[in-house]
């Protein structure tokens, strides 16, 4: 039976005939558990025929709706890269039809640096991109009012100290090995930007992404009320990509917060970090979907935080 | 008060940090570590010791001094300043890294992991803190606020009811009144 998943719709055929192998289906009948908040979570869900209904525990208490999953959308995807533990409770609202992918069979199929299991790290950190898209819409809806753009991008070439010794330090690199970490440095630009510079801004067409080797940035949603402080970026982290995962422009601005040295990857190297013959592409997926889903979790935490506090 | 960090350089402002904290402070300051300098400093800029939010601008006019004495030093090393301020009714708490991300180019094996980290900060909130079915929790009325529990990190396998206090934030819990409100404060 093919796999009929939106996720899995579109690629080539001899994926398929490896994720068949990885992808277990499972049918659970409507009103039976899926997992429990709180469960170690292992695998993602992705739902082909169904819909699902998520509940959070209260503290008093009982349950509240968070969510209904409906089919063609997927459930726990964080569970593939890293441990979890189920953020909320799960039970069929109908009948379902599901394929379930573990953690552990995409990292076996990472460590033989399968073509397919890069495919799968690129349409993860495509369905993680536009969640973090979503939950930034929610944090600062209306109005955009984009002044920031008058802020000059000013990147210069190079950087006062010798960066690549110091890149094996950032938790970004933590699976890279040497030869991987030299082959990013060669596709990509060493650049610094002094405090007050916009590096990417709001509006703007993405022509790249930004690794923090050294300093730190802050991001911005323009809103009608000024200037909205969405997120903090310091050593090893990624930015710029959501933008040109989603093919769309800048939905923030980045100013330089204390003096920062960034490797700048265009959009070519990013598409050269696309072929499987060689082995940072797949480091640098692992590393771009775990830097996303870390995103996720903060964006989704500071949504509730803000709710919280009104 | 409670600090959770490192201020780099510490020995070299101390001096003129401590011009700023009136003398009958400063005398009572028995050691010479960075946190009982940070103390002295807020405490001696503290205008009304019964109002919270003059506590907030007290952090906020030592956060700026810090910064300035640090750049008159040359001084530009991530140093964190969580800081945790409780008179026993209100606690107003800090989150804040005085130049995140910079670290010393010298020699990569001296780079810490604090230094590329920014420490963080949590809060739970509720009716009540307690054992709840085999696990430490909030439990009652989830709208309430009379429980208020803050700490670096959760203390709970399970963090949904933790929510983290954003970076350059101060969190205040004022419990003057019955049922304590809870704000934050952007610092620059």
């Amino acid at each position: 039976v093919p796999l009929v998943h939106p996720f899995f719709v579109d690629l080539p055929g001899d994926h398929h005939r490896v994720l068949e192998r990885v992808v277990r289906r499972q049918r659970v009948a409507a009103g039976d558990p899926l997992f429990e908040q709180g469960d170690p979570a292992d695998s993602a869900l992705f739902v082909e025929r169904g819909s699902v209904e998520l509940r959070v525990r209260l503290p008093g208490g009982g349950s509240s709706p968070l969510a209904v999953i409906e089919a063609g959308d997927v459930l726990g995807e964080l569970a593939l890269i890293d441990r979890h533990r189920r953020s909320a409770s799960a039970r069929a609202a109908t009948d379902l039809e599901l394929l379930v992918m573990h953690r552990d069979d995409l990292r076996a199929l990472c460590a033989h640096y399968h073509p397919a299991s890069l495919s799968l790290l690129r349409r993860l950190a495509e369905l993680v991109a536009r969640r973090i898209d979503q939950v930034n819409d929610d944090r600062a809806p209306g109005e955009r009012a984009p002044g920031a753009a008058s802020i000059p991008a000013t990147l210069r070439d190079g950087a006062d100290f010798d960066v690549r010794r110091f890149l094996p330090a950032l938790s970004l690199f933590r699976r890279f090995t040497a030869a991987d970490i030299d082959a990013l440095v060669a596709l990509g630009r060493i650049v610094s930007a002094s405090a007050g510079d916009a590096v990417v801004r709001y509006g703007e067409p993405a022509a790249g992404c930004f690794i923090v080797a050294r300093g730190a940035l802050q991001a911005f949603v323009p809103t009608s009320e000024g200037p909205r402080r969405v997120g903090v970026l310091g050593p090893g982290a990624l930015f710029g990509e959501v933008s040109l995962l989603l093919d769309r422009s800048r939905s923030a601005t980045c100013i330089v917060r204390e003096r920062a040295t960034l490797l700048e990857l265009s959009a070519a190297s990013l598409e050269q970090l696309r072929d499987p013959s060689q082995h940072v592409s797949f480091r640098f997926h692992e590393a771009l979907v775990r830097n996303l889903m870390s995103r996720l979790t903060l964006a989704t935490r500071a949504l509730t935080g803000e709710r919280r506090l009104g | 008060m409670a600090h959770n960090g490192d201020l780099a350089g510490h020995r070299r402002i101390r001096h003129e940090l401590l011009a700023h904290v009136p003398a009958a402070l400063r005398e009572q300051i028995a050691g010479n570590t960075d946190s009982e300098t940070i103390y002295a400093l807020v405490m001696g800029l503290l205008e009304d010791p019964e109002e919270p939010t003059a506590l907030v601008a007290a952090i906020a006019r030592a956060v700026v001094i810090l910064r300035e004495l640090r750049a008159k030093h040359g001084i530009a090393e991530s140093s964190s300043l969580n800081l945790f301020f409780s008179d026993g009714r209100s606690i107003v708490a800090l989150r804040y890294t005085l130049d995140f991300g910079c670290y010393d180019t010298s020699n990569p094996a001296d780079v810490h992991e604090a230094n590329l980290r920014y420490l963080s900060l949590w809060y739970t909130v509720g009716e009540r803190y307690g054992l709840v079915d085999g696990e430490w929790q909030m439990s009652g009325d989830p709208a309430a606020t009379d429980a208020v529990l803050l700490a670096s990190e959760p203390l709970t396998r399970d963090i949904t009811g933790w929510i983290e206090v954003p970076e350059y934030t101060v969190l205040v819990v004022d419990g003057r009144s019955a049922s304590p409100r809870i704000h934050s404060v952007d610092l620059d």
